[in-house]
């Protein structure tokens, strides 16, 4: 059992690491080891996930054009990708995305259109129609 | 037509240029970075980029674009960019929807249908930028 001499202040640090070696290795630990704290405010220079400490991510922004460049996401994926929103705004608005958007066209340029919702249900909407338009 | 590599390889290089200005100017959370890892291989499909970035300041950035295929090139036709509240409050967009040729002051738009809605909902003149919208957001949001 170790005995604290109330003498001497107490560093927390175990006596091994006196030795110059121990504290070296100590050191490269310390740095080698990824920290929460050092999640990337810029993207591509470090790559360490914050929520994971630990956790590499594996992208450099050449690795992430050829993943989308070689990506062949199914059409039932893409479009899931957008279902999602367009069912979103049918349940919050209690209508059918082609009724809306068929209001919407005729009340294209006005200020009543300009709303951020409306916006973004018809940009969804129309990219709809043109994946499903592709894949029939 | 542009080729299908080209169309993919510009909207993954934009899409990527986008995510960077966003977190050179604000923290974002780490599942902001997975989510739009597994959006943007979808985007070149569907022709529409959509992902909410959550910032550790309580706000929250929506991005819109529709992109299409030209001769030669790649465009985005349509973009909604909106700066606002966890709780769903807007504070600041941009879009190029409505017909707006002049500016709250009553002077004429030089570039519409570009235009910005400022913090009191009044209409802006706006370049048209991603990058200026960021600056912007920057200032809205550390008021």
């Amino acid at each position: 059992m170790e005995i604290i001499n109330p003498q001497m202040p107490f560093t927390g640090r175990p006596a091994q690491w006196d030795d110059p070696l121990s504290k070296g290795i100590e050191w490269l630990k310390e740095r080698l080891t990824p920290q929460a704290s050092s999640f990337p405010s810029d993207l591509g220079r470090q790559r360490v996930s914050r929520s994971q400490p630990g956790k590499v991510l594996p992208m450099t922004e050449e690795d992430f054009i050829r993943m989308v460049v070689d990506a062949r996401p199914t059409t039932d994926e893409v479009i899931a990708y957008l279902t999602d929103e367009l069912s979103e705004y049918e349940k919050k608005y209690k209508m059918r995305s082609e009724v809306f958007y068929d209001r919407y066209n005729r009340m294209a340029g006005t200020p009543e259109c300009d709303q951020p919702d409306f916006i973004a249900w018809a940009m969804c909407y129309r990219s709809f129609l043109r994946v499903t338009r592709l894949s029939s | 037509m542009v080729s299908d590599e080209h169309w993919r390889g510009w909207i993954a290089k934009h899409c990527w240029d986008l995510y960077s200005v966003v977190t050179s100017n604000f923290t974002v959370d780490y599942e902001s970075y997975e989510k739009f890892c597994d959006i943007v291989p979808k985007v070149p499909d569907a022709g529409l980029f959509r992902v909410s970035i959550e910032f550790e300041s309580a706000h929250v950035l929506e991005i819109r674009e529709e992109y299409e295929r030209k001769e030669h090139t790649v465009e985005v036709v349509n973009y909604s960019y909106v700066l606002r509240e966890k709780t769903g409050k807007n504070i600041l967009r941009a879009d190029t929807e409505g017909r707006h040729p002049i500016d709250h002051m009553g002077h004429e738009l030089p570039n519409p249908p570009h235009h910005l809605h400022d913090e009191q909902d009044r209409i802006c003149y706006f370049t048209g930028q991603f990058n200026d919208f960021v600056e912007r957001a920057k200032h809205s949001s550390t008021r």
